[in-house]
């Protein structure tokens, strides 16, 4: 008979370990939490930019031109008389729709790439990142160009072009851990299990190399708004009069001196949500590393 | 046995050691209330499982733990008869690597790949004799010649990547030994090591203490290896030290349940067991410690009292040397 | 009735590329000409010292890994040579335990989805009743029922491995490698594995293949035994005849090696000089006869017939081979 081991004490602590982990990083680092507040209260802006919007971001109004922030108008209003902070606000919703789709579908392609590269090795990961190394060589910029000329300027063409650079990155960071966890004895269970390969980087691969790509995806987030914005501000995104926060700064250049409100609150907004998103991947890297580590230990 | 009057004071004495940790804002104890001495040309081993607070010890004794949620008290740690809890952090460094020094269980990082070992076993040599590398290299030579490394003279400019483990050790084992220390502590230094590599750094070990007449306190988990080489013995379970004896007496009359639990459930190789014995249950973990003797919940031994409150350290017959912690197998006088 | 595992002459090279561009190509021959057979309800160990072989032949044996050569026959159906996927139809009846508690569970999955996964992949169970076939599974390793909703971490290493073996009987297997099973935890808590599954061999008739570096677990376990020295097999026997009467000088040299928890029987572990040497580049002859102290000039020559010694014992040893006797010069003296 196998003997009970009726006193035995199961460590205590419960819970799955990404969220344990999580959670004591935040506690760990408490600006992680200003960070996700900040980027939470802009995503709530921008997803209810039609409630929160005093005025509508395209009606012009020759009574209210570039005149400076007031009650009525919080961030001024522009050349045309547009309420800049509707505009503002209609604006998140393109960079952080950009932003988040981007990265999504870059780390879900590129992620794929990248575990499929690691997890089989040999030609087939020669293959993969070779292809990946021609399409990191070309700047960021030059392959926005070259998108937006080919496909022309619309919004699923500017997120095409940043998840065409996100996705070499991505498939670099989903293989270096893929092919260190493919050795460890858990895998090695599966395959004495008959698991099939895609079952194996499915559910058993994917799961734990997801933090650390989680990380590197927020603060690439960060990183795609500010490309976004940077392709609206040469004219290459979205078309006018769709607000963008890029776009919104380059017509505010013309009147700079004038009226330097114009650039400036579009430059705050991309700069609170970059910063935000920089907070936050910042505690999920502080999640990741050292934490993990010590709470395996049993 | 010298008369217990005129015996020459012990190498190393310590007495009511405690380090204690803050997890969670309150202070656990990981050792507790340990009285242990050493002898020149004595192997003290100190035997225990993980988590039982072995390698605290002579961390402790070394003063290497970390300042912040670490509190280390204690009657007394006397080392040659200097005292050693009321030295400075710059006056431990000085008899780190010197007049005591240690060596760890994984060689592969225990040298600085970038580095010769020729260089690595001159640095104690350079920091606390003042020697210049010149002037150390052939000491350096002449250590690695003693640990055993072959074409000593050849080797002393290799990196560590080009020696086997067990002869990594043996680097390990000569910058420990290059001041000539009095007390060597020696933290599980063959567990990483092959069976017949393990036997033949035992055997180094035990000749270069009889060379150099030191005191050695070997950590272990493995009973064999305590059999084969300690002197005297000590078990730890759950931070504190539960039995101290020499390694025969130990063996042939064990008196703490733990001890005797400990025997019975390890296989030998030497001759069939109908059944090994497993202990049931596990270790408590250090921020749930039950109040009285730690053990009682794993013992079969184990009356009202034991949970009431921790039995002392009390000799097992009349004025001997073998103690034990247990209310019901070691009576009740204090030493 | 055929032996539940045959291996036959079993190699595996591996390829260790030196040089800038690749150009000395040097070959680690980690299985080289293994044979020996498993019977049903039977441990088989399989020891040596790392670098050894023993791991791979695990691995080999399991169709891990692809053998160079040989055969390996299971249950009279010749697998050496087919695909991974023909194999897919065998994971049910042979499975694996591995060494490291810490890193055979899948960190992101709660045990019952451990458990539950194997059932699901091959359809043993139909989905409603997985929870109550993971409950007994639990049960039969001695776990509660609420570790299923638990995450590996949550557990010692002596449960985690509970648990793993409860993975393996899962599928309800023949056939078990265990690599190490014990090797990683405590003392007391090898004696609760060793036992659990000992019960489970008995009770389930299962063949074990026990792969192991320690003597004193390999004895209790194990029924037969095959010795492996860089690569090959040189000695096989039956517990307890090759332990107490070791015919190869390297199993007596191990055995020797191997501490005892007795002071009054092992107490100067006999050395075995040199090292392990590398397997990318063995010696000539009997791989042994570098470190060998009974080795001739014979021994540096020619590799040791395979010698049947009757009772189920043989060995590869030129003092062991009558036909050698003659060929043999006297013997060279060691230092």
């Amino acid at each position: 008979m196998t003997r009970p081991v009726a006193d035995e004490q199961l460590i205590p602590t419960s819970g799955s370990p990404v969220f344990r982990a999580l959670v004591g990083a935040f506690n760990h680092n408490k600006l992680s939490w200003v960070g996700l507040g900040l980027f939470m209260a802009l995503a709530i802006l921008a997803i209810g930019a039609p409630v929160f919007a005093p005025f509508d971001p395209i009606d012009q109004s020759i009574m209210s031109r570039m005149k400076p922030p007031s009650a009525e108008h919080l961030f001024g209003t522009d050349q045309y008389g547009r309420d800049l902070f509707s505009r503002a606000l209609y604006g998140a919703r393109i960079s952080l729709l950009v932003g988040v789709v981007s990265v999504l579908l870059g780390l879900v392609i590129g992620g794929s790439l990248g575990v499929i590269a690691g997890y089989f090795g040999r030609v087939t990961d020669t293959i993969i990142m070779r292809v990946m190394d021609v399409m990191l060589s070309f700047p960021t910029l030059i392959m926005g160009i070259i998108i937006v000329a080919l496909l022309g300027p619309s919004l699923p063409n500017v997120i095409i072009a940043i998840t065409a650079t996100l996705v070499p990155k991505f498939a670099r960071i989903a293989r270096a851990p893929t092919i260190a966890i493919k050795e460890r004895a858990y895998i090695e269970a599966c395959h004495a299990m008959g698991y099939s390969d895609l079952r194996i980087m499915l559910l058993h691969i994917v799961p734990n190399i997801l933090a650390e790509i989680l990380v590197m995806a927020s603060l690439w987030t960060a990183n795609a708004i500010m490309i976004e914005a940077g392709f609206s501000f040469l004219g290459l995104g979205v078309r006018p009069p769709t607000p963008t926060w890029g776009g919104m700064i380059r017509e505010g250049f013309e009147h700079i001196f004038q009226a330097p409100w114009m650039s400036l609150f579009p430059g705050i907004c991309i700069l609170l949500a970059v910063m935000s998103l920089n907070l936050l991947g910042d505690g999920l890297r502080d999640a990741v590393d050292p934490r993990l580590k010590r709470s395996k230990e049993g | 046995m010298a008369d217990p009057d005129t015996a020459p004071a012990p190498l190393l004495r310590v007495e009511g050691l405690t380090t204690e940790f803050r997890l969670g804002g309150e202070w656990h104890s990981a050792i507790r209330n340990l009285s242990f001495s050493v002898d020149r040309n004595e192997t003290l081993a100190i035997v225990g499982e993980s988590g039982c607070g072995k390698s605290i010890t002579v961390m402790s004794l070394m003063r290497l733990l970390p300042e912040h949620g670490c509190r280390l008290t204690a009657d007394q740690v006397n080392l040659n008869g200097q005292d050693l809890m009321g030295l400075s952090e710059d006056e431990m460094r000085s008899l780190r690597g010197n007049r005591m020094a240690m060596i760890f269980q994984e060689p592969m990082t225990a040298l600085n790949p970038v580095l010769t070992i020729g260089l690595q076993i001159a640095e104690p040599l350079m920091f606390h004799r003042g020697m210049t590398l010149a002037e150390a290299r052939p000491a350096v030579i002449e250590l690695l010649d003693q640990v055993g490394i072959p074409s000593a003279a050849k080797r002393v400019d290799d990196y560590p990547h080009e020696f086997s483990g067990g002869m990594r050790q043996r680097v390990v084992i000569a910058m420990a030994l290059a001041c000539d220390p009095d007390l060597l502590l020696a933290d599980e230094p063959t567990t990483a090591l092959d069976v017949t590599i393990q036997a033949q750094v035992l055997a180094l070990l035990a000749d270069l203490k009889a060379a150099k007449g030191m005191g050695m306190i070997l950590i272990t988990h493995s009973l064999g290896v305590v059999a084969a080489v300690a002197d005297r013995v000590a078990v730890m379970y759950a931070g504190d030290m539960v039995e101290t004896a020499g390694v025969e007496e130990l063996f042939a009359n064990p008196v703490h349940p733990y001890t005797e639990a400990l025997i019975r459930s390890i296989p030998r190789p030497d001759r069939d067991i109908e059944a090994v014995v497993p202990i049931t249950g596990t270790v408590p973990s250090i921020d749930r410690m039950p109040v009285g003797c730690r053990f009682a919940a794993r013992c079969s031994y184990a009356e009202a009292r034991c949970t009431e409150s921790a039995p002392p350290l009390t000799p097992v017959g009349e004025g001997s040397s073998h103690v034990a912690a247990c209310w019901v197998r070691a009576g009740g006088q204090t030493a | 009735m055929s032996a539940l595992l045959e291996i036959h002459d079993l190699r595996k090279f591996f390829e260790t590329r030196r040089g800038p561009f690749g150009a000395e190509i040097s070959v680690v021959r980690a299985v080289d000409g293994v044979s020996f057979t498993v019977e049903r309800g039977e441990a088989f160990g399989l020891v040596g010292e790392s670098g050894c072989g023993k791991s791979t032949v695990g691995r080999l044996a399991l169709r891990l890994i692809d053998p160079d050569d040989g055969s390996i026959t299971f249950e009279g159906e010749e697998i050496a040579g087919q695909s991974r996927r023909s194999l897919r139809h065998l994971r049910r009846r042979m499975q694996m335990i591995f060494q490291d508690p810490y890193s055979s569970l899948n960190p992101k999955m709660t045990v019952g989805r451990i458990l539950g996964e194997p059932l699901k992949v091959h359809g043993i169970t139909p989905t409603a009743e997985i929870p109550a076939r993971v409950n007994e599974l639990l049960a039969e390793v001695g776990l509660p029922a609420d570790a299923a909703s638990r995450y590996p971490h949550e557990f010692s290493g002596g449960q985690r491995q509970r648990i793993a073996i409860a993975r393996a009987l899962s599928v309800d297997p023949e056939f078990i490698v265990a690599d190490e099973p014990v090797s990683a935890l405590d003392v007391s808590i090898q004696a609760q594995v060793l036992d659990l599954m000992r019960n489970l061999l008995q009770k389930r008739g299962l063949g074990f293949l026990f792969i192991s570096h320690d003597l004193g677990v390999v004895r209790y376990f194990c029924q037969r035994l095959a010795v492996m020295y860089l690569g090959r097999i040189v000695e096989v026997g039956a517990v307890p005849g090759i332990f107490d009467e070791p015919l190869h000088p390297y199993t007596r040299a191990l055995r020797a090696a191997s501490p005892v928890p007795d002071p009054t029987v092992g107490r100067t572990l006999a050395r075995l000089e040199g090292e392990v040497p590398s397997a990318s580049n063995p010696p000539s002859g009997c791989h042994f006869h570098p470190r060998c102290p009974h080795a001739t000039d014979l021994c540096r020559r020619t590799y040791p017939r395979w010698t049947e010694m009757g009772d189920g014992r043989a060995v590869a040893c030129h003092l062991h081979d009558p036909a050698s006797a003659g060929e043999m010069s006297t013997p060279s003296q060691k230092a």
